[in-house]
């Protein structure tokens, strides 16, 4: 060891362990001075501790389990399919006013002992609520838009409505990210046992649902929602003057220098999006010229589905029941991400 | 008497629910069950976070109580009109035995919802599983049952005394009257002996009962009335006394033993026992308590008692105590290490003082008083009970929570897109009647006076100009003088940025018009005939510009609310400026208040209140942006726009989380 241990003391042990090992480029005058040495220990502390702060802070949705979320307006269905899902039960549901999140073992549809770890996420449909999407929705690589489907007819618009924003934040997260998987969006036909005429017998949970009803309940989704996504598309689409955000009230910069440093601290977590998402381009979602067509959302994948639940069972019998087919194409439509 | 009852996870999961009734077993299973809509109206909208006052829906009473460590809220539903007394000891007893009996499954259950990326292994798959059995196996419905039963004991003799009381009086007063049966002097004597006799006498209805009901159980079960209850004996005693007798013969008490007096009586005894004798001697006296509820009665023997399950909890409790009196001995540092790993319960002492900091932020930005102090009110009552996690102090819980508190009020429940309403009445008129031309779509500004109604009544104007659509303006302020030439100038200018943009006319039909009749009219009828004439002439949108007008003076809300009766405008939109502090709640209350007061009088037509808001002179307030949350808070009602500043390009949209930020910085 060439190198005088006074110097080397004096600088940061995570210099010394860097600096050691290669004793034939310790005789280079530089690193002599110990001025340099302190500089550059001290360099590569705030470096580590840099890249240490960022990686905590950016999540990418690529790491850790598959991360499934459920959306969709209020009543349709989501807290019943993730119990159903999660615990293997069907309890009855109020409206939800925290989202659950759960990471659990989603064993394969093929009954073949296979699972794999999902992560899912049931985000409560109130409209006063919808904030708590965007706090999900980075991490973010399938989602189930569940409908009521005996419901749509009525609510078709208020429906619609929903899903823009939801597209908008999807497809301007997968073209930011430069993925090149597109993230895939199951618009789910929930309820669908309730179209089904004689109703189906309650000894199933999920019920055998009939092919042709399944059929139908993704062919009135698909329809009515394309019908009032195009009307949305002519209102909202078009090239027409519009109305900008609001920018940032004046006078509230997010605090000191330390509390920007270190992310917007306690004050504001759920206001911590950044103001790059603020104006984000609804555009994205609208495609060309003409009627809106589900395959012009760019980085997005949209399929349908249908599924059903059949009629919570009140009584608290243990006893197994038969499985029917009523889950299945959520159940494949998540286990093939 | 009660109607339904819920045990529910913030998450939506029933984890134990049971109706009473038919009628509302089937309403709870719709989503327009009371419960739902006390989630959605108190709950989310931040509203009524009052325990005490609870929740009334269609005829149902809603009371409940929460538990924020465990995310639980218990709901009991009544009929409204029954004044029930023991619902809020119902919940919280509830409550205790509820989470005593199955917190560790709770624990579990609660844990397995909110894992975020914890991989869960198969066993908490099952957590609500196992919760559901056990609920099962402890037999909580039985534990519920009792627990109702014993309220509802206890709150009978309350009034029953009373009865007897006055019963007693009435007796003493037809002594007085026929003074032949006995002096004075005599009574005690008389009074103790015949107590006896009537304990003996009833001794023997209950033998007769047991023996012809449940084959001879009765004998070894005869209670002794405790000295608490000897008081309405003394009543009935008095009572007896009308027979004047100094002995009673066996005969006698054959020939007052007939069944139907004895049963009237009766139900008031036992009910009065079961409340009088705690739990602890409940097996003996309950044998015949039972008999006359078939909840399961054979079980309910070997129930354990509501003290027992209280007393496992109150030792997990002491054992918590014990710890953390040994904390608190040792420095300071331990009292950090009880945070860091998030034992620090929050409790109301240690919010008082950062909600009422909280509090007095959120009016140093302008939010009206009672705003601020019901937001922090529903904060604190949120975070009540809730664990301190990590490094986080309260004041950063309570600004988080705040934050999070402000967003919800701030996001509008119903869609703000204009446009689209626009398009979509237009295509449904046309549809309904293909001939005749489509129905305009009608915009009516309110609002106090000099707040800006015709300047961003020009400014919608523009918007509208620029997305392809033809507006007509109806000047419907026919006081202030000068209203209707500042509208033909905005309509001028309009006009000419329209030709210089573009968007010109292209068959000679002009894209904005003005609609006026002078001044001093009826401004019903001017909306009125503005219309038919949009309609006539095929404008998209009518704008519709009303005299401003102070809240409180009532012929001119009338006149509005005849204006909004007459048209039946598609939005009504008031327009308030930024600057108001706690006047806000009060333009905005009463303007909603006598549109629905005045214009439902028919009653045919659906009431009406405010739509929306346009928030005003937002370029003069810096970051004092309360009237955006007072504004948004009173109606429930979204800000559609914001104008900020004097030319036409000048309107935005709110941004939530600017609006949040500025108000928490």
């Amino acid at each position: 060891m060439s190198v005088p241990q006074g110097k080397v003391i004096s600088t940061d042990t995570a210099a010394t362990s860097e600096v050691e090992p290669i004793s034939s480029l310790l005789a280079h005058p530089l690193l002599q001075d110990p001025k340099f040495v302190a500089a550059a220990g001290g360099l590569v502390v705030l470096l580590i501790f840099l890249s240490l702060f960022r990686s905590g802070k950016k999540t990418s949705r690529r790491s850790g389990p598959t991360t499934v979320l459920l959306v969709g307006p209020s009543d349709s269905g989501k807290t019943s399919l993730f119990a159903k899902l999660v615990h293997n039960s069907y309890p009855q549901t109020h409206t939800s006013i925290q989202p659950s999140i759960t990471t659990f073992p989603f064993s394969s549809p093929f009954s073949d002992g296979q699972t794999k770890p999902v992560k899912l996420v049931d985000l409560p449909g109130h409209p006063r609520l919808k904030d708590e999407l965007k706090k999900y929705v980075k991490e973010a690589s399938v989602v189930v838009f569940v409908i009521d489907v005996q419901a749509l007819v009525r609510n078709s618009a208020a429906v619609a409505e929903e899903i823009p924003p939801i597209l908008t934040a999807l497809s301007n997260l997968s073209v930011t990210t430069q993925t090149f998987e597109p993230i895939k969006v199951l618009f789910l036909a929930h309820k669908t046992d309730l179209l089904v005429r004689p109703t189906p017998s309650n000894d199933q949970s999920p019920p055998d649902l009939p092919e042709t009803s399944l059929a139908t309940a993704k062919d009135r989704v698909k329809s009515i929602l394309t019908r009032e996504m195009d009307k949305l598309k002519s209102s909202r689409g078009g090239s027409g003057g519009k109305i900008e955000g609001m920018s940032r009230v004046s006078g509230s910069s997010s605090g000191s220098f330390f509390s920007r440093l270190f992310g917007s601290g306690s004050a504001n977590t759920s206001v911590g999006l950044g103001e790059g998402d603020e104006e984000i381009d609804e555009n994205l979602i609208w495609g060309g010229k003409g009627s809106f067509d589900w395959n012009d959302v760019e980085g997005v994948e949209i399929s349908f589905g249908a599924s059903g639940l059949g009629i919570p069972s009140n009584d608290n019998s243990q006893k197994e029941k038969e499985q029917g087919n009523g889950l299945d194409e959520i159940k494949n439509f998540i286990w093939e991400v | 008497m009660l109607d339904h009852v819920s045990i529910s996870h913030q998450n939506g999961l029933i984890l134990w629910s049971r109706s009473f009734t038919p009628t509302f077993a089937s309403l709870s299973q719709t989503s327009a069950s009371p419960v739902n809509a006390l989630i959605k109206e108190a709950f989310i909208e931040g509203k009524a976070r009052n325990e005490e006052e609870g929740f009334e829906k269609d005829g149902y009473s809603v009371r409940w109580t929460m538990e924020n460590g465990l995310g639980l809220v218990f709901v009991v539903v009544f009929p409204a009109l029954l004044p029930l007394t023991y619902i809020p000891e119902l919940l919280q007893r509830t409550k205790q035995l509820f989470i005593s009996l199955f917190q560790p499954y709770l624990q579990s259950l609660i844990d397995s919802l909110a894992a975020g990326t914890l991989v869960l292994s198969s066993a908490s798959t099952t957590a609500l599983q196992i919760l559901k059995n056990q609920i099962e196996e402890d037999r909580w419905e039985a534990i519920f049952n009792r627990c109702l039963k014993t309220l509802e004991g206890t709150r009978k003799p309350a009034r029953t005394p009373v009865n007897l009381h006055r019963q007693a009086q009435l007796n003493a007063a037809s002594d007085a009257s026929s003074p032949a049966l006995s002096d004075t002097e005599n009574t005690p004597v008389t009074a103790e002996e015949i107590a006896k006799n009537v304990q003996a006498l009833k001794t023997k209805m209950k033998g007769g009962r047991g023996r012809g009901g449940r084959g001879g159980r009765g004998e070894g079960l005869s209670p002794s009335p405790s000295p608490s209850r000897k008081t309405p004996n003394n009543a009935t005693a008095k009572l007896m006394r009308k027979w004047g007798d100094s002995k009673v013969s066996a005969d006698d008490m054959a020939a007052l033993d007939f069944s139907a007096p004895a049963d009237t009586q009766a139900p008031v005894e036992t009910e009065g026992l079961v409340s009088n004798d705690a739990l602890g001697v409940r097996n003996a006296s309950g044998a015949y308590e039972v008999a006359d509820w078939d909840y399961k009665r054979s079980k309910e023997d070997d129930l354990p008692s509501e003290e027992e399950i209280l007393a496992k909890r109150t030792n997990n409790l002491a054992l918590n105590n014990k710890n953390e009196e040994e904390k608190v001995e040792t420095t300071a540092w331990s009292h950090m290490f009880s945070r860091l790993t998030g034992k620090k319960v929050l409790t109301q002492e240690d919010l008082l003082p950062v909600l009422a900091e909280m509090e007095k932020h959120l009016m140093s930005k302008n939010v009206a008083k009672d705003i601020a102090e019901k937001m922090c009110e529903s904060v604190g009552a949120a975070l009540v009970g809730k664990k301190l996690g990590g490094l986080n102090s309260v004041k950063s819980e309570v600004q988080n929570a705040l934050s999070v508190s402000l967003t919800r009020v701030l996001t509008p429940k119903t869609s703000t897109d204009i446009l689209l309403e626009i398009q979509r009445k237009r295509s449904q008129s046309s549809l309904a009647s293909p001939d005749a031309p489509p129905d305009p779509y009608a915009l009516t500004f309110v609002g106090v006076n000099g707040v800006g109604k015709s300047t961003n009544l020009s400014k919608v104007c523009f918007w509208l100009l620029q997305n392809g659509l033809r507006v007509l303006i109806a000047a419907c302020d026919t006081f202030r003088s000068g209203a209707v030439e500042q509208l033909r100038v905005h309509v001028r200018n309009l006009g000419a940025l329209g030709s210089e943009m573009g968007i010109d006319e292209q068959d000679g039909s002009k894209k904005i018009e003005l609609f006026e009749r002078g001044y001093g009219k009826d401004a019903a009828g001017i909306a009125k005939d503005a219309i038919a004439y949009a309609k006539e002439n095929r404008f998209d949108v009518v704008l519709i510009d009303t005299a401003g007008r102070m809240q409180d003076n009532e012929p001119l809300m009338r006149a509005l609310a005849k204006l909004v009766a007459v048209n039946n405008p598609d939005k009504i939109i008031f327009v308030g400026e930024a600057l108001v502090g706690n006047e806000a709640v009060d333009q905005l209350s009463k303007f909603d208040r006598s549109l629905k007061d005045f214009s439902g009088a028919g009653g045919v037509q659906k009431r009406r209140g405010i739509d929306g808001i346009i928030l005003t002179k937002f370029d003069t307030i810096d970051d004092k942006v309360g009237a955006a949350l007072s504004m948004t808070y009173v109606t429930g009602q979204p800000i559609l726009f914001v104008g900020c500043g004097q030319t036409y390009t000048d309107l935005r949209q709110l941004r939530v989380n600017h609006i949040v930020q500025a108000l928490l910085s």
